[in-house]
């Protein structure tokens, strides 16, 4: 199957606002101990970044893969 | 998470709070999208005894948690179960009404009430920071509350000039 390329500027940003729609509808529909899970992950960056002043959440990560 | 909410439940049961309501950002990440950081989890309480004075004495209830809980106390939040809690008292009448309006929810072997998504949002609105901006913009795009129970808060809470100017402003940064 040839993969389809992007024809222009505008194709490109298409794609990338589809992406986008995509993913925050997989993430609305998570369950919340989920949602919790992607929250501490945006902490533990913001954390090495020094924007966190306390340490992020003890809530276990589930294995690659699993969300 | 299990564990904090265990704790809150025995302080309800000693006697320490008469009762709690998750608020702020745990409370709308039940209905919204992760794409926002926070540091502590908002909860509101209200203590046992009365207070004789408008002076509320949280004392019993850091006290509770640092003896009986092991927490410790660090800044603004006490961090219980490395969880940083922040307790916060309902302190005006939109706060209070959402406290008593609370809805109860049980992800996951858990059973806690939140602020429903229309009093966080209202709450957002009011307090009018710059990070509610996006967190608002994700509940717009999505339509994920109801329309009308909003409109009727933010009349009631004389809102709605702060609800009209956030839209325009989201508007013109789309």
């Amino acid at each position: 199957m040839i993969e389809k390329k992007y024809t222009s500027a505008e194709d490109m940003i298409l794609k990338v606002k589809e992406s986008k729609e995509d993913y925050e509808k997989k993430y609305l529909t998570m369950s919340f101990m989920d949602k919790l899970r992607v929250l501490v992950r945006l902490q533990k960056k913001a954390y090495l970044m020094g924007q966190l002043k306390v340490k992020p959440w003890p809530i276990e990560e589930r294995k690659r893969g699993q969300i | 998470m299990q564990n904090v909410i265990q704790i809150l439940d025995e302080m309800v049961r000693d006697g320490v709070i008469e009762d709690y309501v998750i608020g702020g950002a745990t409370a709308l990440l039940y209905f919204s999208i992760p794409n926002f950081v926070t540091e502590d989890i908002d909860v509101f309480v209200y203590l046992k005894d009365k207070p004789s004075s408008t002076l509320i004495d949280v004392s019993p209830l850091y006290n509770y948690l640092v003896t009986r809980k092991n927490a410790r106390i660090q800044g603004d939040y006490v961090i219980v179960d490395n969880f940083p809690v922040q307790f916060l008292i309902p302190y005006d009448d939109l706060s209070k009404e959402a406290f008593a309006n609370a809805m109860q929810v049980t992800p996951e072997n858990m059973r806690f009430k939140i602020f429903s998504l229309e009093y966080s949002m209202a709450i957002m609105i009011q307090l009018g920071k710059e990070k509610y901006i996006e967190r608002l913009r994700t509940l717009i795009k999505h339509r994920l509350f109801d329309e009308k129970k909003l409109d009727a808060l933010l009349e009631k809470f004389n809102l709605t000039s702060q609800w009209l100017a956030l839209n325009r402003r989201l508007e013109a940064n789309q």
